[in-house]
């Protein structure tokens, strides 16, 4: 039995660390309250404190998006990612208040009686020689949070925005501690000083493993593509395997950050789910869309080609999760760890009834059809498959997937008792999810993967 | 950041964001016993 190495299931939970993080927020707070006396009024004191909390914000944001398992074990990868993006427009909505309250006038008749004093207040603070690092910094984040936001929309490519990411986020950084250290009337003193250069020194570690210690450590622990074949229209599977033979621990269903056939560099890879399960020997097989920048050229990896394996990641797995029925639902490309799992649970001679929901656009685009047919020998499982464009004769569901389709994968068996994982587009799992839910499904039995957070 | 609408993320995952909610709520709390102390 594989026992994954990230499990949802330790005792601690996120909390542990959701508390960890709001404490290391407010305590340059804490410190700035107690190292000095107050001596302004209450909005320049809130305009001080937001640029303190978003400073400390910003550079747990390098923690955050280094992919530490140790740290994130609890919550799992991929809700720590978008911790780290509904942080990110915390701290940004911070940032922006930081000025904008520090050019406040201090009374409403101030603001009525010389309107223009705010414009004329922020043109001063923007040309004023000892704020240019805090101007700098301000101007670039905007830049970053833009460009996060839009990456999609304006088509820029995966690696080139990771990359502008990572370079942006580290000058936002720099010149944003220099603003706090030269500019600051409580960043200058003892302690907080000491503590901006702890969290400095903490951002940066974690920066450093991230982009170098690890990737040349997963150079150590080298993959090479064994095959590469199309498993359905636009769809690739890649089987990898170890160069050492040593293999990788993980439990079917979860997925590893890959990066292929370069110089080991973080920048350029990208998370897939793994279709194969660890109890068939120690190759691993992916299931690639030909969508997005590099999917787009996965038909064109040779066999041979080194690879670098990040992993394995998320909790979409079945392993220490109790129940007496296991519903899986795919849409699209997600079929890809649930193949994982439907050839794990083959494998292992699983009993429970399975049932396999999935829907795909059309007959030539549908995946892993062999892996279903044989997990339908050795399982109880029962299939449907939905098609969004059915050929003329077909005998299936068509068009989306309903609520009853949904219903019909508990197979009549106790909603409570049931395992429910979930794959494919947001909308999709989205529907099913509330359908399970109303059908009696506990929460915590409804498991969904999602790839579009990298 | 992804394609994904800020809609989706507040809906994606009630206990990510129920635990980010509580989080800005300490924050804000925080700030605002700051500025006033």
């Amino acid at each position: 039995m594989h026992t994954p190495r990230n499990s949802r299931h330790r005792p601690s939970g996120p909390w542990p660390v959701l508390a960890l993080y709001v404490l290391f927020v407010v305590a340059p707070l804490v410190i700035a309250a107690f190292g000095a006396a107050r001596e302004r009024g209450f909005v320049t004191e809130l305009a001080i404190g937001a640029g303190l909390v978003a400073l400390a914000m910003l550079l747990l944001q390098f923690i955050s998006s280094g992919r530490h398992e140790r740290i994130s074990g609890g919550a799992g990868i991929d809700r720590t990612m978008r911790f780290h993006q509904l942080s990110a427009w915390v701290l940004f909505a911070l940032v922006i208040l930081h000025p904008l309250l520090l050019v406040l006038p201090s009374s409403l008749d101030d603001l009525l009686n010389a309107p223009g004093q705010v414009p004329a207040r922020l043109a001063m603070m923007a040309g004023a020689p000892f704020l240019r690092s805090g101007v700098l910094a301000l101007v670039l984040l905007v830049v970053l949070v833009a460009l996060a936001a839009l990456r999609t929309r304006i088509s820029l490519r995966y690696e080139i925005w990771r990359a502008s990411h990572l370079v942006l986020a580290l000058v936002v950084v720099a010149a944003s501690l220099h603003h706090a250290l030269a500019a600051g009337q409580y960043s200058s003193e003892g302690f907080l000083k000491a503590w901006w250069v702890l969290l400095g020194i903490g951002a940066l570690a974690s920066t450093g493993y991230a982009h170098v210690l690890k990737p040349v450590l997963q150079a150590r622990a080298a993959w090479r593509v064994k095959s590469n074949q199309a498993d359905g229209e636009g769809v690739r599977e890649l089987v990898l395997e170890s160069v050492k033979g040593e293999g990788l621990k993980y439990a079917a269903g979860q997925f590893i950050w890959v990066g292929f056939g370069r110089l080991p560099f973080p920048l350029g890879d990208h998370p897939y789910s793994l279709a194969s399960s660890p109890r068939e020997g120690t190759d691993l097989r992916l299931l690639i869309k030909a969508r997005g920048d590099f999917s787009a050229a996965a038909g064109a990896i040779a066999p041979g080609t080194p690879v670098y394996v990040d992993g394995p990641h998320g909790d979409f797995f079945i392993e220490g999760r109790d129940a007496d029925a296991i519903a899986l639902i795919a849409g699209g490309i997600g079929i890809a760890p649930v193949s994982g799992i439907l050839r794990d649970l083959a494998q292992a001679g699983d009993r429970r009834p399975v049932a396999l929901l999935y829907g795909v656009r059309n007959l030539e685009r549908m995946s892993g059809r062999a892996v279903i047919t044989s997990a339908a020998r050795a399982l109880d499982l029962q299939t449907e498959f939905v098609l969004e464009e059915p050929p003329p004769d077909w005998q299936g569901g068509s068009g989306a997937i309903t609520p009853e389709a949904v219903l019909r994968t508990l197979r009549g068996q106790d909603p409570r008792r049931c395992l429910c994982l979930l794959c494919g587009p947001t909308g999709m799992m989205l529907a099913a999810e509330q359908t399970l839910l109303r059908a009696g499904v506990p929460a915590a039995n409804i498991v969904y993967e999602q790839f579009d957070y990298a | 950041m992804n394609s994904l609408t800020m809609l989706e993320h507040l809906t994606r995952n009630a206990r990510l964001n129920a635990a980010v909610l509580l989080v800005v709520v300490l924050l804000l709390a925080a700030l605002v016993i700051f500025a006033l102390r």
